[in-house]
């Protein structure tokens, strides 16, 4: 397992190493520790010299957290309905959920672009994540987790005469975990969306760190790779942070889940 | 007072909750499905005036080669992926169970962290670890082993093991992250009961194991097809939208971009992505009938 381990990880750690390596040190994969370390390709990048930096990694950020928040809340919201009652539209709504998985937007990337035009929001952030709040995949997950919660006390919610947002916010604490399980595994989703992105964001200002580094990967290989990776690396970096932290709770989220 | 109708009383605080999430499924799912359907049907011209031509797009794809190719293509890479990813981390899930108790988070951790790599990234990672002569496949794998060197980028026999292997790596970990937790979450005394009984370790993980994880397995099989189907960033990166050589790495999405943005084709782009749609569900389909515990299970 360890061996496995570490070749998983190999190509990382040799991002990582790389990142400070000359150009043609990088494309010799006999050299492993660079000749000399150079922090200098750091200094490049956040010097904006090929595009800017911060601009990206804080568009990055606000793009998908806001995708990550905006679709917990809303496949919450309405799992919560679907999972405590019964009525008629239920399974056909659970269907339609269920289509939504089958039939991402990846697919639709091209109507999606030109209907996003339609509406005005063309090299917008908000063209990506309007459309990325919704997942079906979050509706079936939520439908499942609000199932679990136990009638006697949604009706003691009800005999006390709570309405029924009321209802939700009271039971919205029992389900934490399986709440940052989701908003996390959405935020990573989209944090790597590159379809969608690369169509609706047109302008540097506005680019999500993906598409800068893709963009000045295609450039030309004469600029020094190692800025590319260095860039890669820190934009990985705010991922594995927070993943550490969320681990143990997702681990636990995820075998409750299961077990139910 | 006076009684209300339960039949017509309309719950208003549900709805409330329920709307917006299918508000936005509306505008942003419905309206672009039925907007791509419409452009599908009609010619291919930029932003001029388009006719209705129905079909003939459609009806085009089953004669064009190059779209054959990439169903071929997308259906190999999907198939031979989703077996790859399973098995490993089947293996990898009952490894984990087996090593040392603070070692395992680690390395499961370790295991998942190519996941987190963003597409783009993980294509230039591998454009290195493919590279010429020199990659490091090459050089740790092929090479020791006495075979000749690879070019595993511009050789049509290897483009395809190429980004299979890409995808491997980034979904193993996650795969048997999951497959963990179900392994984990399997009742104790059955498994117990059936070892007092004699039942070897194969009958033990087919007859009882494989049932209990079987709807984790199934939402693995599900993700990883939909994911393998949508596959885009990796190609893109690697072969710039482009098929590669001779169009052995092209995938349907790519194509689909191809028609659309490279050929200028809205029209025939939108029915290349369209058409993905029943291959997708005819094989989610085979997935879901062909094991039959898996259906029965997946029904639970």
């Amino acid at each position: 397992m360890l061996l496995v381990a570490v070749v998983f990880l190999y190509p990382l750690f040799w991002m990582l190493l790389g990142s400070f390596k000359a150009n043609n040190e990088i494309f010799n994969t006999r050299v492993f520790w660079p000749e000399n370390w150079s922090g200098r390709y750091y200094g490049i990048l956040f010097s904006g010299e090929y595009f800017d930096f911060g601009r990206s990694l804080a568009n990055s950020i606000f793009v998908s957290l806001a995708q990550g928040i905006g679709a917990t809340a809303l496949a919450a919201m309405a799992g919560f309905v679907l999972g405590v009652y019964r009525f008629r539209a239920r399974m056909p709504l659970l269907g339609l959920g269920l289509l939504v998985v089958l039939i991402p937007a990846q697919m639709m990337a091209l109507p999606l672009f030109t209907w996003v035009n339609t509406l005005g929001l063309f090299d917008n952030p908000l063209g990506v994540v309007l459309p990325g709040l919704v997942s079906g995949l979050g509706l079936l997950f939520f439908t499942r987790v609000f199932r679990q919660i136990p009638v006697e006390l949604l009706d003691a919610a009800r005999i006390e005469g709570a309405s029924e947002g009321r209802i939700f916010l009271t039971i919205l604490p029992l389900v934490k975990p399986f709440l940052i399980a989701f908003g996390f595994a959405h935020f990573v989703l989209a944090w790597h969306a590159h379809v969608i992105p690369l169509l609706i964001l047109h302008s540097d200002g506005v680019r999500t760190l993906p598409l800068s580094l893709a963009a000045l990967f295609g450039s030309s290989l004469n600029s020094p790779q190692a800025v590319l990776l260095a860039g890669s690396a820190i934009g990985m970096a705010p991922l594995i942070i927070v993943f550490a932290f969320a681990y143990p709770r997702l681990k636990s989220a995820l075998q409750e889940f299961v077990a139910s | 007072m006076s009684l209300p109708t339960a039949r017509f009383d309309i719950p208003w605080g549900r709805v409330f909750l329920a709307a917006p999430f299918f508000l936005f499924l509306a505008i942003f799912w419905a309206v672009p499905l039925g907007q791509g359907v419409g452009l599908s049907l009609e010619s291919d011209t930029l932003w001029g005036e388009s006719h209705f031509v129905g079909f003939k797009h459609y009806s085009n794809l089953l004669q064009d080669q190059r779209y054959w190719k990439a169903v071929l293509n997308t259906s190999v890479f999907t198939v031979s992926t989703v077996a790859c990813v399973i098995t490993l981390a089947l293996v990898f899930a009952h490894a984990l169970r087996g090593c040392w108790g603070k070692l395992r988070g680690p390395l499961t951790f370790a295991l998942m962290v190519p996941g987190l790599c963003p597409p783009t990234v993980l294509a230039l990672l591998f454009l290195l670890v493919f590279h010429g002569q020199e990659g490091l496949l090459n050089r740790w794998l092929i090479q020791p082993l006495g075979f000749e060197t690879v070019n595993w980028l511009a050789d049509p026999d290897f483009i395809l093991s190429g980004i299979v292997i890409q995808a491997v790596w980034r979904w193993t970990g996650f795969m048997s992250f999951f497959l963990l937790c179900a392994l984990n979450a399997r009742p104790r005394d059955v498994l117990d009961a059936a070892e007092i009984d004699g039942a070897n370790a194969w009958q033990r993980f087919s007859k009882i194991t494989l049932p209990l994880i079987a709807p984790t397995l199934l939402f693995c099989l599900i993700y990883l097809v939909v994911d393998c189907f949508a596959q885009f960033a990796g190609s893109y990166v690697l072969f710039g939208g482009s098929g590669g050589t001779n169009d052995a790495g092209l995938l349907l999405v790519s194509y689909a971009y191809q028609r659309a943005f490279v050929g200028g084709g809205f029209g025939s782009g939108a029915a290349v992505s369209l058409s993905i749609v029943p291959w997708l569900a005819g094989m989610l389909f085979l997935i879901a009938l062909s094991p039959r515990y898996f259906w029965k299970a997946g029904q639970s």
